[in-house]
C-alpha cells in the first residue's frame, strides 16, 4: 500500500540544504491545523479524539491536507535533486584553474567585506545600545515624573492589609531575647554609659576648676589693689611648661 | 586625645602659676587624703597586731609624739612621692594643678622631700604669702624654687619630658 506521508518525512529530522524550507512548511501545516481546530471550537464545536473515518467537510479537509503534504514532499525531493546536481556541476567547475582563481579572488573579496561589515556592525551595536539606554532612562524619568506616588500610596488599602497580618504569630517567630542581646552587644551599652558618665563628671570637674581660676584671679586683683600695685602679676615661669594651646584645644 | 577646655580664661591660664584659692582647696583635699592614709595605717597596724598576737582587734592609741611621727611620715611619703613622680597629689589632680620647678621641670626626689617637709612645718602661714607674692609663690616655693601651675590636662610634665628627649 502506498503511504501518503512516509515515516522519514514525519518530523523535523530532515537535513540538507532545504531543511529550513521543510521545517517552515511543517510549521505551516501545524499552524493551519491549530487554526482550523480553533475555528471549529469558536463556531461552537466540541473537539474530540481523531476519528479514523470522518465524514463530510472533515473528510474533505483531511484529504486536502494529505495532498498538500505529498505535494510538499515531492517538491522538496525535486528541489534537493536539483541542488545536488547543481553542487556537483559547481564542484567540477571549481576544479578548473581559470574558475579556481576567480573563486579565490571572489572568496577574498567576500571575506574582506565581511570583516568590514562586522567591524561596522560592532560600532553600530554599541551606538544602538547607548541610544537604547538613553531612551529607556528618559522614558523611565518621564513616566516617573507623571506618576502621582502619593495617590498610588493613598489607593493602597494599608489598614486592610495590616488587619490581615497576624502580628502575634510574627512576634512569636521572632527571638526577641536574642535580638535585644545582639542589639545591646552591638551598642556596647556599658561603654556608652561609661563614656557619658565620664563626660558628665569631667564637665562638672572643669566647671569647678573654672570657678576656682576665676576666684584666684579675683583675689589676686583684690590684694594687688590693697597693696597699690598697678602692674599685673607675673604668672609665667622662666620657661613655658606647655606650648600655646590652639582655640578650643588644650 | 584630651578634651578641649571650653572656658577661654581657664584655657589661657594653663601653664601659669595658680592662685591662692585653688591651692588652698587642693591642699585641704590633700590633708583629708593624708588623714585617710594615717587612719588606714592605724587599721593596718591593728590588723597585723591582731594576726600576730591573737589579741582583740582594736585601734592602737599611741602616744602623741608617736601619732605626730606616724602622721608626719605618712604625709611626707604621700606628698614627696606624688610630687617626685607625677607632680600631682590627689588634691592637685582634682583641682587641675601641678608642681614643677621654676624652669618647668619635674621635681627631683630631694627637692620633693624638702618641699614636703616645709609644707608640713610651715604649710599654712607659708601659703598666705601667695596673696602678696607677685608670682603667686608661697614661702616653701621660694625656698625650694618650685611653682604650682594650672595644668588641667596633665601636659606640663609631658612637655618637659618631651623637651628632655
Amino acid at each position: 500500500m502506498h503511504e501518503l506521508v512516509p515515516a522519514t518525512r514525519s518530523g523535523f529530522d530532515t537535513d540538507g540544504a532545504l531543511a529550513p524550507a521543510v521545517r517552515t512548511a511543517r510549521l505551516g501545516f501545524g499552524l493551519a491545523g491549530l487554526i482550523a481546530r480553533g475555528a471549529f471550537v469558536a463556531a461552537g464545536g466540541r473537539p474530540g479524539p481523531d476519528n479514523p473515518r470522518p465524514r463530510g467537510p472533515a473528510l474533505w479537509a483531511g484529504a486536502a491536507l494529505g495532498l498538500a503534504m505529498e505535494a510538499e514532499r515531492r517538491a522538496v525531493d525535486a528541489a534537493e535533486a536539483l541542488v545536488s546536481a547543481g553542487s556537483s556541476v559547481a564542484r567540477g567547475a571549481a576544479g578548473l584553474p581559470v574558475v579556481d582563481g576567480q573563486v579565490r579572488r571572489l572568496d577574498a573579496w567576500l571575506l574582506r567585506w565581511n570583516a568590514h561589515a562586522r567591524m561596522q556592525q560592532r560600532r553600530n551595536r554599541a551606538e544602538a545600545e547607548a541610544v537604547v539606554r538613553r531612551v529607556v532612562r528618559q522614558v523611565t524619568d518621564a513616566v516617573l515624573e507623571h506618576v502621582d506616588f502619593g495617590r498610588v500610596v493613598d489607593r493602597i488599602p494599608i489598614n486592610e492589609i495590616v488587619e490581615k497580618v497576624d502580628v502575634d504569630s510574627i512576634i512569636k517567630r521572632i527571638d526577641v531575647a536574642a535580638l535585644v542581646n545582639g542589639a545591646v552587644r552591638e551598642m556596647d551599652l556599658g561603654g556608652l554609659i561609661r563614656e557619658s558618665t565620664e563626660g558628665v563628671t569631667a564637665e562638672a570637674v572643669d566647671a569647678v576648676r573654672s570657678q576656682t581660676v576665676k576666684t584666684d584671679l579675683f583675689v589676686s586683683r583684690l590684694f594687688d589693689r590693697v597693696l597699690f600695685r598697678k602692674a599685673p602679676r607675673d604668672l609665667t615661669l622662666s620657661a613655658p611648661v606647655m606650648p600655646e594651646a590652639p582655640e578650643g584645644g588644650t | 586625645m584630651p578634651r578641649a577646655i571650653r572656658n577661654a580664661r581657664a584655657r589661657a591660664m594653663q601653664g601659669r602659676r595658680a592662685g591662692i584659692v585653688t591651692r588652698l582647696l587642693a591642699d585641704a583635699l590633700d590633708v583629708a587624703v593624708a588623714f585617710v592614709l594615717y587612719t588606714g595605717a592605724l587599721y593596718a597596724y591593728a590588723v597585723l597586731h591582731y594576726l600576730l598576737t591573737s589579741k582583740p582587734l582594736e585601734l592602737p592609741t599611741p602616744d602623741t609624739w608617736v601619732r605626730i611621727l606616724v602622721a608626719g611620715g605618712v604625709a611626707l611619703g604621700y606628698l614627696a612621692s606624688s610630687w617626685a613622680s607625677t607632680g600631682r597629689t590627689i588634691g592637685a589632680q582634682v583641682f587641675g594643678v601641678c608642681v614643677v620647678t621654676e624652669g618647668g621641670r619635674p621635681l627631683s626626689t630631694g627637692r620633693a622631700v624638702a618641699r614636703a617637709l616645709l609644707c608640713m612645718l610651715i604649710g599654712g602661714p607659708s601659703l598666705v604669702w601667695v596673696l602678696v607674692s607677685r608670682k603667686n609663690a608661697a614661702i616653701h616655693d621660694l625656698l625650694c624654687r618650685t611653682a604650682v601651675v594650672y595644668d588641667w590636662r596633665g601636659r606640663a610634665l609631658a612637655v618637659a619630658d618631651a623637651a628632655d628627649t
